[in-house]
């Protein structure tokens, strides 16, 4: 199946992990991990795939490659899944900030690390993954504004920050990065209501929650909606 | 999250009066040792042992202090002495503490929980020894003590939410959930008023944990499921995580079979997430419309049109429109859209449908999909062209024909060579036909297009790797690695736990290792030359080749060590969560964390890297069963030594040391290391105790029926000569796979050889074996065991299944003679045939000889 979004548990977090070292230079170990899922539950999402095992002929490769014998294990051993036929190929990994050197009057949230492994780039991964952070950091965590760090070169996280999502540049953080690169410093002010992740779908139509969805389909004609 | 690690109770029992000096003196190398100025410590403790060289809690805390500035072996052995001590003279209540910091240091968790307790059994009033008692046994999961010591903790302490919430879970965990939900509804009650914002988080947490053990205790009863719906409702306004409040509220409803009130709620889950495929599904079950197609499907347009940028909408559909017209036309609006956007996983997507029927979905996407690739012009089209190839090649690669996805991918590529993905692919196909250093060169070439991204990278060296090009491989991952003070980028990758690598790597190594291993043999067991250049040349020949068969042996097995610390790590990393989730107030996290971490010895990487060293560790085994001997006496500093005195032997040795030396450098995995190349695990003389305790002792405690690989457990159990348990493992395997399968035959096969063959196993536990396999397997012809003629390779088709590829390379790699291995040779030949290019290279040249 294609792709699903939820909310991180302690279990995905070794596949983050792999997934940050597959993707980005800025990695961290997996106790860091912890501290996230540990310390702000429900800031944190992934995109999986689900019941996406892959075709027979690639397992028994995966298998051979690890040097065992021929028969296909529950979960494929290899570190993007973290069970049968649920691949992990995108996450946002979030925080409040809880630094005491910096201490700062709003309460703010952090986005420490964002990616989407490249064949599954192009299908709104990472835009949707970020706007159930930003709307859980504001909800549960009652931030009042998040703020991230993006490199100077990074033309598409850029686009999606600035443009898509509406941060603002605060600043460039000269040298921020290891190997000298210079940071955006970004923030956005948090709006719960506005940040309803329905309100990004641009439907025909609202569901009003309340009213008897059957009745009405069946109403409005099974057979015509078909055609 | 820094913890203070071993607060000491500086205040010991009685006034400074009535104190010696000694212990005065103590008190002030304590302090010290709090102030981590562990080298004062250590001289203040010194001049106390001066004096008294037995006074034990001095022998302890040097012990400690030794630990705290690396001198592990000499702190051990103060230790020791202090154990001694205690044993003949008692113990202080300071010195129980000291040794108990000492032995969680040293993660031996169980002894630190007992020191803790002795140091209040002996009068210590450090109440605080309580808490840190709790954490070990968290970590030890030994739930009854951890329910004494959080209940003793609590109270003494009363005045923390942490404890009350500790106390719950310690509840919980032994099973007593009433008491759980009683002790935190204590706590509410109590601070009912006093909570100010800053706490609202945490409560809305214990709001919500109480409501988990509400409905957990509720089970099936609807009264109870009740009450939990209706504290659902008081605690509203109080919780913010709405996503669990609603999927609870949602749970209850379909406990309730209230399924239209379930219903709705799912709808307000899809309207906060309209992404997740779960919620559809439940909704689906909520209003009862699996069964209608019709009316299924008008639910997912309706759905769509709500929320048309979501995913789950436009796909579940597919897996369900019978009618292939329909079918086909919800399709194609499904793939062309994205072709046209250029989605590098549109394939991936739909594959799920090949899976479930290949025939049906991939003649259908085929026709839609070549059609539209006639109707497009590379040129005005040039996006959806390529991606569409892309598309093409990805579905003739499912169905395996190689020269189609060659084809597509040829297209591709000389429509746009500038876009990465389509490398990715090519070498992807490549692979596929056993070609895999093309593969990786190939991908390279598409790595080298885009130097910023590591995704590509990473791929990259993997194809490397697969490709056993060891070298090239580390130099391409060392771009995005930190390696300051190190040769490469081995150093940071272990640093930062990137179980991938070291995995594939370790895998490429122990591929190698055969490779060597078998030019070693050819090379041994060609003719001695006779002149005496060509006998020099043989001879050095054969010694550089058993230095690289060692190394690559030893490097395997070392790497897969990595892994198995860092799952050990992985255990370790728990310990300090144990009281920080308390404090911060999130059992929830926590619970699912310690149930987590029951596991973590079953996760697909460590089972990936344990099936790797069981190969590599029953080689090792199975060669010194048959030499007979204790092998790899020769270390590798020395391999043959050539003429002594001789000047260009000399030089030789130099060259040598000095490759040797270069080697250490470039495999470095760890700063000090003593052993890079892993010598200690190549040269061991006990490899099955060595897989044991590096990894199936902790696998076997941690798996469950259904998690445990009873093929694994076989081979292992059929070295270690163990028949019975052999026997064990089978039973359960065919409870599993059917008595007829194709594995359990060759299972057989290497128990009844053993029966019949093997010397070192006592006849005792053959015939208890025979008797245990009779029982599984009434029908076997075992009155052939003492029958020198019987084909024993006829109980397949008869009994078994088979005997299949994967049944013939068990029998293979287990030596069994009552067969012909030669023959067995032969058929697993003869298998291969029917398999792709990629397999029969990979069985042909690692499984085979």
């Amino acid at each position: 199946m294609p792709v699903t979004i939820r909310r991180a548990t302690i279990e995905d977090m070794l596949c983050m992990q792999n997934a940050n070292l597959n993707n980005l230079p800025e990695n961290y170990l997996f106790k860091y991990y912890m501290y996230h899922i540990l310390s702000w539950p429900e800031a944190s999402f992934v995109a999986t795939t689900t019941d996406d095992v892959g075709g027979p002929a690639d397992a028994v490769l995966e298998e051979l490659a690890a040097g065992s014998g021929c028969r296909v294990s529950a979960t494929k051993g290899d570190p993007c899944y973290v069970r049968s036929g649920e691949k992990l190929v995108g996450y946002v990994l979030a925080k409040m900030n809880d630094d005491p050197s910096q201490p700062s009057e709003a309460l703010t949230g952090h986005i420490t690390s964002l990616s989407v492994m490249r064949t599954y780039r192009r299908m709104g991964v990472a835009e949707k993954l970020m706007r159930q952070a930003l709307f859980a950091l504001s909800e549960v965590y009652r931030a009042e504004q998040v703020s991230l760090h993006v490199r100077q070169s990074n033309r598409a996280a850029l686009h999606l920050y600035r443009d898509t999502l509406e941060f603002e540049v605060l600043k460039v953080e000269k040298s921020y990065y290891q190997d000298g690169e210079d940071a955006y410093a970004m923030k956005k002010t948090l709006d719960t209501e506005a940040l309803q992740p329905a309100n990004f779908q641009r439907g025909a139509e609202q569901d009003d929650l309340e009213s008897d969805l059957l009745a009405d389909l069946v109403r409005e004609g099974v057979a015509e909606i078909e055609a | 999250m820094s913890r203070r690690k071993g607060a000491l109770p500086l205040k010991t029992n009685g006034s400074a009066i009535g104190r010696s000096k000694e212990d005065n003196n103590l008190i002030e190398a304590l302090k010290l040792y709090e102030a981590k100025t562990y080298k004062k410590s250590l001289k203040l403790v010194d001049t106390i042992l001066k004096k008294n060289s037995q006074h034990i809690d001095s022998l302890a805390l040097k012990g400690l202090n030794l630990y705290c500035t690396g001198q592990k072996e000499d702190a051990a052995s103060y230790v020791e002495k202090a154990i001694t001590r205690i044993e003949s003279s008692g113990a202080s209540p300071i010195g129980c503490h000291i040794l108990g910091i000492y032995m969680r240091n040293e993660k031996r968790y169980s002894e630190a929980a007992k020191w803790f307790q002795s140091s209040l059994d002996n009068g210590s009033t450090n109440k605080q020894i309580y808490r840190d008692l709790a954490t070990l046994y968290s970590q030890e999961h030994d739930y009854k003590n951890l329910l004494k010591s959080r209940k003793l903790y609590w109270e003494e302490f009363m005045g923390y939410r942490a404890n009350w919430t500790s106390l719950a879970i310690a509840h919980e965990l032994n099973g007593q959930l009433d008491e759980s939900a009683n002790v935190l509804t204590k706590f509410e009650e109590l601070a009912k008023g006093k909570l100010g914002e800053s706490e609202a988080y945490e409560h809305n947490e214990c709001l919500m944990y109480k409501n988990d053990v509400l409905y957990k205790a509720a089970g099936v009863d609807h009264e109870k499921l009740r009450a939990v719906l209706k504290h659902l409702d008081e605690i509203e306004t109080d919780v913010f995580d709405k996503y669990g409040w609603l999927e609870r509220r949602a749970a209850v409803f379909m406990k309730l079979n209230q399924k239209v009130d379930a219903s709705k709620v799912y709808r307000t889950l899809i309207k906060r997430n309209p992404d997740n495929f779960k919620y559809y599904r439940l909704l689906e079950i909520s209003l009862g419309v699996q069964r209608d197609a019709k009316l299924r499907l008008a639910l997912y347009k309706k759905l769509e049109s709500f929320y048309p940028r979501a995913e789950p909408p436009k796909f579940i559909p597919l897996t369900f429109i019978e009618d292939d017209t329909l079918f086909a036309k919800s399709l194609s609006s499904y793939i062309l859209p994205q072709l046209k956007r250029g989605v590098p996983a549109t394939f991936n997507n739909i594959k799920p449908l090949y899976k479930k029927n290949v025939s049906r979905y991939s003649a259908i996407a085929e026709e839609i999909v070549l059609k539209y690739f006639d109707s497009i012009s590379p040129k005005e089209t040039p996006i959806p062209y390529v991606w569409t190839c892309y598309f093409l090649c990805q579905h003739f690669l499912y169905l395996k024909s190689f020269q189609k996805a060659r084809e597509y991918i040829e297209l591709a590529l000389a429509h746009t060579p500038t876009l990465v993905e389509l490398y990715i692919l090519k070498a992807r196909v490549l692979k596929h036909t056993g070609l895999l250093a093309e593969a990786a060169e190939t991908i390279n070439e598409g790595r080298k297009l885009d130097l910023q991204d590591r995704f590509i990278n990473t791929k990259t060296v993997k194809y490397y790797l697969r490709a056993n090009m060891v070298e090239k491989a580390v130099e391409v991952v060392s771009i995005f690695t930190k390696n300051e003070g190190a040769a490469n980028g081995v150093m940071d990758l272990h640093l930062m736990e990137a179980s991938w690598f070291i995995t594939e790597q370790a895998e490429a190594y122990f591929r190698l290792y055969i490779e060597n291993k078998r030019l070693l043999h050819d090379e041994k067991s060609a003719e001695v030359p006779e002149d005496e250049d060509s006998q020099e040349t043989h001879a050095r020949r054969i010694r550089d080749l058993t230095y690289e068969t060692k190394k690559f042996g030893g490097l395997a097995l070392k790497r897969w060590d990595s892994i198995s610390k860092f799952y050990k790590q992985f255990e370790d990393d728990q310990l300090d969560f144990h009281s920080y989730c308390m404090r911060k107030g999130v059992p929830r996290a926590y619970l699912e964390m310690y149930q987590w971490g029951k596991t973590v010895y079953t996760l697909p990487m460590f089972i990936r890297a344990m099936k790797g060293a069981a190969r590599m560790y029953f080689i090792l085994n199975d060669e010194m069963e048959l030499s007979g001997r204790e092998t790899n006496d020769d270390t590798i500093e020395e391999p043959v030594s050539a003429k002594k005195g001789n000047k260009k032997s000399k030089k030789e040795a130099a060259a040598i040391k000095k490759r040797i030396e270069e080697d250490k450098k470039t495999v470095a995995a760890y700063e000090k290391d003593e052993d890079p190349l892993g010598e200690a695990f190549i040269s061991s003389k006990t490899p099955l105790q060595d897989f044991y305790s590096q990894f199936y002792g902790s696998f076997s405690k941690e798996a469950t029926e259904s998690s445990k690989d009873y093929i694994l457990d076989f081979e292992y159990h059929l070295r270690c000569g163990k028949l019975a348990l052999c026997v064990g493992a089978m039973s359960k395997y065919a409870e599993i796979y059917g008595k007829k399968d194709s594995i359990l035959g060759a299972m057989t096969l290497c128990l009844l050889d053993r029966a019949k063959l093997s010397k070192k196993i006592d006849e005792v536990t053959k015939k208890i074996a025979i008797k245990g396999l009779e029982r599984l397997l009434p029908e076997l012809p075992l009155n052939q065991l003492d029958e020198g003629s019987f084909d024993w390779l006829s109980i397949f088709p008869q009994e078994f299944e088979g005997p299949s590829l994967d049944a013939l390379l068990l029998i293979h790699r287990s030596t069994v003679e009552i067969l012909s291995a030669e023959n067995i040779k032969q058929q697993i030949i003869e298998k291969l045939r029917e398999e792709e290019p990629a397999i029969q290279s990979s069985v042909l040249n690692y499984q085979l000889n």
